[in-house]
């Protein structure tokens, strides 16, 4: 039984703490709440992990803790969505111009990152960040392979039409 | 209908490295305005993959794992402290939810399960040749139950000299040898429980 055994769980800690933490940090924005989603996921993992029945890898089975963690703090606290203009100065001086540009497009992804809807988001932050299989992402979210995938199409689809719109500076 | 329809909604999720849309892959090697499609795809990932989170440092991870080990031991603590007075009542209903569950499996017919299943298909391919575990023959695909399907009609079929068609799942089989067949129905009979059973 793998229960009980606290020194080979705390291996299994500093191993999967990262992907957990930056998966949590993804969805959530803030460090501080970050640190409590990736607490407590190994906190439940640990309760639960005499049930962990193989059929998915340890990390996919972490991930969908954190998530459904992380969806329990997004509802509980109504984020504010940060407005581009909080990230990017109006102004400019023309020796910072190029750094200026490379920070609004960056400023501008983000953003558009964060307007996904929350399961876009999700299978974007397990693909891209985490780099799972869509089959592992499917376990992790408990849908299908070809829901994931129809969703991450979405996703990407939504984010790069937000991103040629950068082109002409539009607002998001 | 324009064909590259077919693929639009394929696009974003494909891997290239990956084997599993092979139809797709043909397309883009045809297909300009699709390869560039799936070139910003690309571009868009890698832009993404970019967007990087502040580092806190091993330090805090060092000191968030030791707040984890600290919180399950802390849990451990009160857990044993608090009288359970619901265990013996929740032991009962899991005692009877258990011996249910296990009747219920027990009535159930034995089924090959999927690792025998596996051995008796390694078995076979291995079997001088005689079955070709490549795609296209089908073997992998079939279902343990197809399997004992089969294995009831190769049965019958060298019991009575009978020259008939075996079953659409049989493919290639058809054209095995009686020895052939016969060692086949041998492994069968020692990888499947059911055969063993009613042996």
């Amino acid at each position: 039984m793998l229960a009980g055994s606290t020194e080979a769980f705390n291996r299994l800690v500093k191993r999967y703490q990262r992907p957990v933490y930056y998966l949590a940090l993804r969805m959530l924005r803030v460090p501080e709440d970050a640190d409590d989603v990736t607490q407590k996921t190994f906190v439940k993992a640990y309760r639960a992990l005499a049930g962990f029945r193989f059929e998915s890898s340890f990390k996919t089975w972490l991930c969908a803790i954190a998530i459904n963690l992380c969806r329990t703090e997004l509802m509980k606290t109504k984020r504010p969505t940060e407005e581009l203009s909080d990230r990017i100065s109006d102004g400019g001086f023309e020796e910072r111009q190029a750094a200026e540009e490379r920070a609004y497009q960056k400023a501008h992804l983000e953003a558009a990152l964060e307007r996904l809807p929350p399961r876009q988001k999700e299978v974007v932050a397990l693909r891209i960040y985490q780099e799972m299989p869509f089959k592992d992402i499917a376990k992790a979210l408990k849908s299908t392979e070809t829901a994931v995938k129809v969703n991450f199409h979405h996703a990407m689809k939504s984010l790069r039409d937000w991103i040629q719109k950068k082109v002409h500076h539009e607002p998001l | 209908m324009n064909p590259c329809d077919l693929y639009h909604d394929r696009l974003a999720a494909f891997a290239p490295e990956g084997e599993e849309d092979r139809d797709l892959a043909r397309h883009l090697e045809a297909c300009r305005a699709c390869r560039a499609e799936f070139q910003s795809y690309l571009a868009l990932t890698e832009e993404l993959q970019e967007l990087s989170l502040p580092d806190p440092g091993d330090l805090y991870f060092q000191i968030q794992a030791k707040a984890i080990a600290r919180q399950i031991a802390e849990e451990d603590r009160a857990g044993r402290s608090q009288r359970r007075w619901w265990a013996p009542s929740l032991a009962l209903a899991a005692a009877v939810v258990l011996l249910f569950i296990g009747f219920s499996r027990f009535r159930e017919t034995p089924r090959i399960s999927e690792p025998e299943w596996r051995e008796a298909l390694q078995f076979l391919s291995e079997e001088e040749g005689v079955l070709d575990p490549e795609p296209g023959l089908g073997l992998e695909d079939l279902s343990p139950e197809q399997l004992e399907r089969l294995a009831t009609n190769i049965e019958q079929r060298l019991q009575q000299g009978d020259e008939g068609d075996l079953p659409e799942e049989s493919g290639d089989w058809d054209e095995l040898s009686g020895p052939e067949l016969e060692r086949l129905l041998q492994r069968l009979n020692e990888t499947s429980p059911r055969r063993q059973h009613e042996a």
